[in-house]
């Protein structure tokens, strides 16, 4: 009994040893292309972000949001025009890293998804352009639709089904407009 | 034991994971809205598949009774991990589009079930067999449900996101788009596994035929 026990141990713990050596030696190799990736796509998304004549900053961390996890200053002829906020909340399948170009004011300029593991098909619809537009020019003085009833008609219709995702992307959007509101120093030092 | 024609092909129809066994329909459902999301998806499932298929059938004399499941989670999940890294590095636009469903092939029924129901009992080439038959039926399966769902939901087939996209006239612009949602691919699934479940009984009934002749 002893001994079954012994073995059944030692042979768990040998293929677990095995493969933990395997994906060490995967990871090593794939680690660094998949940051390749990341940095690439998180590039891609801040240039197509900002609006013709703006630039961008240095990207600064900002602690303790649970939602805003850093700023870019956006700069239009060398003065502060906005911020790029990076924003990650939890969507249907893990969280939903999002780029949103906000002005001073809170209005969103433009958002995009840059990284999200939401279902295909049905909540990764959130990376088409035209999701994101839905947002687009509110957070000022007209609030950004929290709920799809408070969006028209006929763009409530193009959104059926996931309704978590749709709520998560919306209260992240949310909450860097109000982050942008708080935070007036951080916008224009 | 020899190796047959028979058993390469027979994931296709006779033993099909999707319409005949009815194994693996989680992600036959999801990700059957594009043909290259069921390619990518058969694709990576059939790679786990074999590897996990093979090294069940090394150690199957090492593998003690009692642990065999733990031990065949561990092998399957570690191959879906190397799978996912893999994608995700050189594959980035597929591993985004499959999302969650590739770490799901862990849970996949007929990856689990074929170690249990074949690589533990058959030699290292018989279990590389059946992974690249299964492999294949599976690929095939999802593939003729999304190129169905996609042609009739969307009005086109995808062949590389964005990038080669035949649009199909008519349906581009008037697209059944039911057949595109989860109901559509409960549908399609019921409509194929009718037809698969007359076609095995055609062979079957020719097969007898050619019994009782000979």
């Amino acid at each position: 009994m002893k001994n079954r026990l012994l073995r059944n141990i030692l042979v768990l713990a040998g293929i677990c040893s095995f493969f933990a050596l395997l994906l060490g030696l995967v990871n090593m190799f794939t680690g660094p292309v998949i940051g390749e990736n990341k940095a690439r796509d998180e590039k891609k998304a801040l240039a197509g972000l900002v609006r013709d004549g703006e630039s961008t900053g240095e990207a600064k961390a900002v602690d303790g949001h649970p939602v805003v996890k850093g700023a870019i200053p956006v700069l239009a002829g060398g003065e502060p025009a906005g911020l790029i906020l990076t924003l990650v909340i939890d969507g249907y399948g893990g969280p939903v890293t999002i780029m949103a170009n906000y002005q001073k004011d809170g209005t969103l300029v433009k958002a995009v998804v840059v990284n999200d593991t939401e279902t295909p098909g049905i909540g990764k619809r959130i990376e088409e352009e035209w999701y994101m537009a839905l947002f687009a020019g509110k957070g000022g003085a007209d609030p950004i639709p929290l709920k799809k009833s408070q969006l028209p008609a006929e763009q409530a219709d193009s959104l059926t089904g996931a309704t978590i995702t749709f709520t998560a992307v919306s209260a992240a959007l949310e909450a860097g407009s109000a982050w942008m509101k708080n935070n007036p120093e951080v916008v224009a030092p | 034991m020899k190796i047959r024609s028979y058993d390469f092909i027979k994931g296709f129809i006779r033993e099909n994971p999707t319409f005949v066994l009815v194994l693996g329909l989680c992600p036959s459902l999801a990700v059957s809205t594009k043909v290259v999301y069921a390619l990518g998806m058969g694709l990576s499932t059939m790679v786990v598949l074999v590897f996990s298929n093979i090294l069940i059938s090394m150690l199957r004399k090492v593998i003690p009774d009692e642990i065999h499941i733990p031990v065949y989670i561990v092998i399957i999940a570690s191959f879906v991990t190397v799978v996912d890294l893999l994608l995700q590095a050189y594959a980035e636009p597929l591993s985004r589009a499959l999302g969650v469903y590739v770490q799901l092939i862990v849970v996949n029924c007929i990856i689990l079930g074929r170690a249990e129901a074949f690589a533990c009992k058959h030699t290292v080439t018989e279990s590389l067999v059946d992974g690249i038959s299964m492999g294949i039926g599976f690929t095939f399966g999802l593939l003729l449900i999304a190129t169905i769902r996609e042609i009739l939901g969307n009005g086109s087939i995808t062949l590389i996101e964005r990038k080669l996209v035949i649009e199909i006239p008519v349906l581009f612009t008037h697209p059944a788009r039911v057949i595109a949602y989860p109901a559509g691919a409960l549908l399609v699934l019921g409509y194929l596994k009718g037809f698969f479940n007359w076609l095995t009984a055609v062979l079957d009934a020719r097969k007898s035929l050619k019994g009782a002749m000979a």
